[in-house]
Formats: structure tokens, sequence, C-alpha cells
């Protein structure tokens, strides 16, 4: 349950990129967070709501994605992916890999209303 | 209304990823290797320290730093037995982060040490999301915990080095199969180095722990 410190940086990832822009309302936020990153999106849209209250923020859904794990082969060397444990290699089915990707928290970007001139 | 999209990019991982490379980095010039060992609540990290650094101690010269929400318990077992350790306390937080061990870092006589071990606040969830600075990592499972424990937290197991399966000696009154629980951490991590400690005969043996420590830090 370290979702309240994720929640902390991407609101603060997110109010820094708002800065200098004319925005009226946040409508979405979009995260996508690897397999191996161990982030439930449940407790991280809940401590996202709780605690943007009274930011720019506030009132802005929350829009997760999961990505899978990304690997790399320990015997035939493919590059490859998986969405569930366990990690099989999908050329050769070997379970020896070294893992290259898949535990980013990756904020992407955020839905806005602007205000009119 | 005019709607627009605005860029984020922000990875929410790299902030700690930094710091504990340069953790790392601090650790590496003084010629420091450092272990991070997790587990369950009770799961017996401490009580594998307790017997693990008198063998160690012999090799290396170590300083431990512990990890919990509240309390100098663990602290005040390690600095009995003569080493030198430093307490952190989380206040309800639910792992260690490399911010946290960057300030005892400083309190530490760094020329003077060969390994630092971090006990990380017992949980099997979210201190594997966050690297200190550490070379390698050991995580205790034990045997009351059931066997498939393992398959129920892959992530523990893929993020690993080594799984120190502990209280062995309780297994045939749990009804857990030591076999078929490191069938499982292999099963999920096989290049996982599987390792034991419990009590044979009433006395704690943890050699085969003790062996892959110094194994892993080469002297």
């Amino acid at each position: 349950m370290h979702e309240t410190a994720l929640a902390k940086g991407l609101i603060g990832a997110c109010l820094g990129a708002l800065q200098g822009q004319r925005v009226k309302r946040v409508k979405t936020v979009t995260v996508t967070a690897g397999l191996l990153a161990g982030v439930l999106p449940g407790a991280l849209e809940f401590a996202f709501t709780s605690m943007s209250r009274g930011t720019p923020l506030e009132g802005a859904a929350l829009v997760m994605n999961e990505a899978p794990a990304r690997l790399l082969c320990g015997d035939c060397g493919t590059a490859y992916e998986c969405a569930a444990f366990p990690f099989r290699c999908t050329q050769c089915g070997s379970g020896h890999f070294t893992v290259l990707g898949g535990e980013e928290v990756f904020v992407q970007n955020m839905e806005c209303e602007i205000a009119e001139e | 209304m005019c709607e627009m999209q605005i860029d984020v990019n922000t990875d929410l991982t790299d902030f700690n990823e930094r710091l504990a490379a340069e953790n790392q980095a601090l650790l590496h010039s003084h010629g420091i290797r450092t272990l991070n060992i997790m587990g369950s609540p009770g799961s017996g990290k401490t009580t594998l320290l307790e017997n693990l650094l008198p063998i160690l101690a012999k090799w290396f010269r170590i300083a431990v730093i512990e990890g919990d929400l509240a309390t100098r318990n663990d602290a005040e077992r390690i600095e009995k037995m003569g080493i030198t350790a430093c307490q952190i306390n989380t206040d309800g937080g639910c792992h260690l982060d490399a911010h946290m061990v960057h300030h005892q870092l400083e309190h530490l006589p760094l020329d003077d040490l060969d390994l630092v071990i971090i006990e990380n606040v017992g949980n099997l969830v979210c201190p594997i999301s966050f690297a200190l600075g550490e070379d390698f990592r050991l995580v205790v499972l034990s045997t009351a915990e059931g066997e498939d424990k393992p398959l129920k937290y892959p992530t523990a197991m893929v993020k690993t080095d080594a799984v120190v399966i502990s209280k062995t000696d309780l297994a045939p009154f749990v009804d857990v199969s030591v076999e078929k629980m490191t069938q499982n951490i292999k099963s999920i991590h096989p290049d996982a180095a599987v390792l034991y400690a419990g009590k044979k005969d009433g006395v704690y043996d943890c050699a085969g722990v003790a062996a892959f420590v110094a194994d892993r830090i080469g002297k």
C-alpha cells in the first residue's frame, strides 16, 4: 500500500505540468503502471481522489492502464512481453529471464478544459 | 468549450531510482556492498540476522540498518551483539525508500565497513518496488506462511536474488512441504537461489545463507 506515496508524486508531476497553462478543469489523468510496479489501481485512484482535493486536479478521473513485463530470455535471447505470471519465453518456453521493463509508473498526459480568453 | 491534452511524461519511480543510484555510488566509493532483506512481518528476518551476523562478522566489517514502523527493538537486538546498528521508524509507512536510507548513511562509519545490511519493513509487497542502493536482495519466507506463498507474491520472487525459506523446523507442524515451496519459487524465478534457515537438533542453522552472502560480496 505505497499508493499514497505514488499519488503524492503523481499530483506533484501533474501540477508542475499545469503551471503556466490556462486550464479551467482537468478531466482525466492517464497513468500506465507496469506489471512489476506492484500498483493496485483502485488504491491509487482512491489516494489520488482524496489527496487532490483543493488542487486544480480535484474531480479529475484517473485512467489506469497496465503495461506488461518486458523480458529477455536467458536461453534463446528473445525479447518478449508477459501480461501475467509465470513468465515463459514466447519462442522457446524457457522460464529463465532478465527483466528489461515493466516496473515503471508512467504519467502520460491530462485531458483539460481551457479557460476562454 | 476548448479542450486540450497536456503531456506530463513522468515516471514516478524515477525520483527514488535516482536517489538509490546515488546511495549505491556512495557505498561503492567506500568499497561497501549492500544487502536488502525483505519479507512478511514475523517471517524471521531479525532472527536470521542474529544468527547470520556472528558468522559474517568473522569475515566482514558490518553495519545494519533496521526499518520498522515503530520502536528501536530490532536495532537494540543487533547492538547487543556488538554490531553497529541504526533504526529507521517509518511512523506507519509500509516500506523504506532511498531517501530514508541516504540519511542513515550519513551516520555510519563508511570508511570502516565492508557490508551494510538493510532489514526492510515487514511487508512482501511495497518494499519490493523501492530500490535503496543495494547490490543484492534476499526475501525471507517462513514455512508457516504456506507453501503457495511464492505463487501469491510473484513480484517479490521475481525481484530478488535469493529466497530464504525460514523456520524449516516448523514445516511438519504446519503441513508444509519445503520441497514443494522450493518448487513454487523456482516456477516463478528459476534463477533465484533458494536457501534454508531453521533449527536442527535445537541449533539454528543458516550456514547456507552465510555462504551465499559471502560469495556475493566476493571476498
